[in-house]
């Protein structure tokens, strides 16, 4: 989807081209020798030079109209995206354009700068330029943003050269923003809990219903539909046998992701390991309409109830670009609304367990008698030297981290690891081939 | 050896930058070494140190465009000795090699007694050079310069007359030399100012 257009006049500053003040150097180098040596053929050099220079022009545009327009408003880590740029009052001049991207934004190969020379001059340049009308030259330039959250593209740079070459105008301008969702980590199966809402879904519930797993067979009673008769274990038994199915139901999901530290490198830190596996267990389970809620976990939790669809999901990676506040500390989870942590809901938790405030509230969620889960997101280990007293150290740092995860398992809160690479089928495989159960 | 001459004129055809700027350098030890031509010990001790700075210029000024002139690195922490080359990355794109090679290599061509067709063939270089080095730092195709082809001609032609005129005979005398080159400047200034662009 591509955003609307924004248009504006900018001024342009024109000076002096490099080539120009080339030419210049060589004409005057040439003249001043001539004369200085007394040798004409000096200035015969200078010839050329001095002839290409009285092509100097005067009529030179003040301003320009410039047209921005980028081909999504929104994108998921490592997607491709353009900006569509269309300058105009530029006619009778050659149109580089340059787009200067910031941090985590990449410009594939060779596509960094979109030329369009002048409708008069000939062929363009190099690029795919797409001209519009006379006066107007459009050009795309593709970007690739690496890393989540809202970040500028970075700047535009405009540079129109005369026919001649030997004036530059230029213009540097601001491109919008973009917002960049966490790519979701790969999730095909799902945790799901023993006991489920009375809500219709797509799990497999222990009561009987109108699903499509077959649970057994009992008699026929008055009533009952005729298709769903079993006909081997009428004609073994004697009697009208029926089978039976389990109901489909749906669960409420509620994910936290733990923003109150990130640590690791950059682009695989234990925030983005966090986000990442958020959005793809927020876009599993809502494709099994789960109701699927989020709750950002730093000084302050800021939350969203349980939901479906594809709006929720939208609403979700809103909320995760938000900026998380990854100072040290949390809040407590018993100040959030019923809502925001119904009963009976799946908890799964995304964090590197750095926070004992966290850990306490998972216990006192777990006390309530929720279900727990914990995806631990840490990749990362304190630098320190390589001498005994760092090694000791580190080594106490892995007890204490190694100890909060085995207090955690004590109390019934699975703790699983996920390294950010594999799916997150993988880690959770021991949870998802049956049903866990719930105490509600 | 055909293997790899097939190789490098096919990384030429993918990367056009890298040919113009290989073009530009060529072209700048062309000029240097023509400029340079023929040695002579009447040259005196100043030939030696013009022709250093000669060849420094072209060997930064082909340095210059191969590094490009795009300077978006990344912010956060660096280290002294990444500080150092960013510095000096910065000092090799700000310094203009190119404009100090044209002085040079004229200075050079000055210092020791040679034809006048030496001196415009060198003019000719030069001129090439400067394309050269103007595609390679825009990046534009050679195409653009096809508008300015019959300006380049007629300057060309303008060269080939002053040095045509410099090669006849002139009485000697005190202020011949001045003279001659006094009109040879305002024969190509009416020249040029006389062409319709």
């Amino acid at each position: 989807m591509t955003t609307p257009a924004t248009e504006r006049q900018v001024t342009l500053s024109w000076s002096l081209s490099g080539h120009a003040r080339r030419l210049v150097t060589l004409a005057l180098a040439g003249l001043a020798i001539a004369v200085i040596s007394r040798r004409p053929e000096f200035a015969a050099a200078a010839a050329p030079a001095l002839v290409l220079l009285a092509t100097w022009r005067r009529d030179l545009p003040g301003q320009l109209g410039v047209s921005l327009r980028s081909t999504a408003g929104q994108v998921f880590e490592g997607e491709h995206a353009a900006v569509k740029v269309t300058v105009s009052g530029a006619d009778r001049f050659g149109v580089d354009l340059l787009l200067h991207a910031s941090d985590a934004v990449g410009v594939p190969a060779r596509t960094g700068r979109g030329t369009a020379a002048a409708p008069d001059s000939g062929a363009p340049d190099t690029g795919a330029p797409d001209t519009g009308d006379v006066r107007s030259t459009t050009a795309t330039l593709p970007f690739l943003v690496s890393r989540w959250g809202r970040r500028g593209i970075g700047n535009l740079e405009i540079v129109l050269r005369d026919r001649w070459r030997l004036h530059e105008g230029r213009v540097t301008m601001p491109l919008p923003s973009i917002d960049c969702y966490p790519a979701p980590a790969g999730q095909d199966t799902r945790v799901v809990l023993s006991r489920l809402l009375n809500w219709l879904g797509e799990h497999a519930s222990r009561a009987q219903g109108a699903g499509t797993d077959f649970t057994g067979v009992r008699d026929f009673a008055p009533g009952d539909w005729q298709r769903r008769i079993n006909w081997p274990a009428t004609t073994r038994r004697g009697r009208l046998q029926l089978n039976m199915f389990a109901a489909e139901r749906s669960q409420n999901v509620v994910i936290i992701a733990d923003a109150t530290s990130d640590v690791g490198e950059v682009g695989a830190t234990a925030l983005d390991l966090a986000v990442r596996g958020a959005a793809g267990t927020a876009r599993a389970y809502l494709a099994a309409r789960d109701r699927v809620g989020y709750i950002s976990y730093a000084s302050r939790a800021t939350w969203i109830a349980p939901g479906t669809g594809t709006r929720q999901f939208f609403r979700i990676m809103n909320a995760m670009l938000a900026e998380p506040d990854t100072s040290p500390g949390g809040t407590s989870l018993d100040r959030l609304p019923r809502a925001a942590l119904p009963p009976g809901a799946l908890i799964i938790v995304f964090s590197p367990l750095l926070s004992q405030r966290l850990a306490g509230a998972l216990r006192d969620l777990r006390e309530r008698g929720l279900t727990v889960l914990v995806v631990d997101v840490l990749n990362a280990e304190p630098q320190g030297g390589n001498d005994s007293l760092s090694g000791l150290a580190r080594r106490i740092w892995r007890m204490e981290q190694q100890a909060i995860r085995f207090s955690l398992r004590e109390l019934g809160i699975p703790v699983v690891h996920w390294d950010g690479i594999q799916a997150l089928d993988e880690p959770l495989a021991l949870y998802t081939r049956r049903a866990i159960v719930s105490n509600r | 050896m055909s293997v790899s001459l097939i190789r490098a004129a096919r990384l030429a055809r993918q990367h056009p930058r890298a040919r113009q700027t290989a073009a530009a350098g060529l072209l700048a030890a062309a000029c240097v070494a023509w400029s340079a031509l023929p040695i002579q010990r009447t040259a005196g001790f100043f030939a030696a140190p013009v022709l250093a700075v000669a060849l420094g210029c072209a060997v930064l000024g082909t340095a210059r465009l191969a590094v490009g002139a795009e300077h978006s690195y990344p912010a956060g922490y660096r280290s002294g000795p990444e500080r150092a080359g960013l510095a000096l990355l910065a000092a090799l794109r700000a310094i203009p090699w190119a404009d100090g090679m044209v002085v040079a290599v004229l200075v050079l061509e000055a210092t020791h007694k040679s034809g006048a067709y030496h001196t415009g063939l060198l003019a000719v270089a030069l001129l090439g050079y400067l394309f050269a080095t103007h595609l390679a730092e825009s990046g534009a195709r050679p195409g653009v310069l096809r508008q300015q082809l019959p300006l380049i001609a007629a300057g060309l032609g303008l060269l080939v007359i002053a040095t045509g005129a410099v090669l006849l005979p002139v009485p000697g005398g005190q202020a011949s030399g001045w003279l001659s080159a006094l009109a040879v400047i305002a024969a190509i200034l009416a020249g040029g100012l006389a062409l319709p662009v």
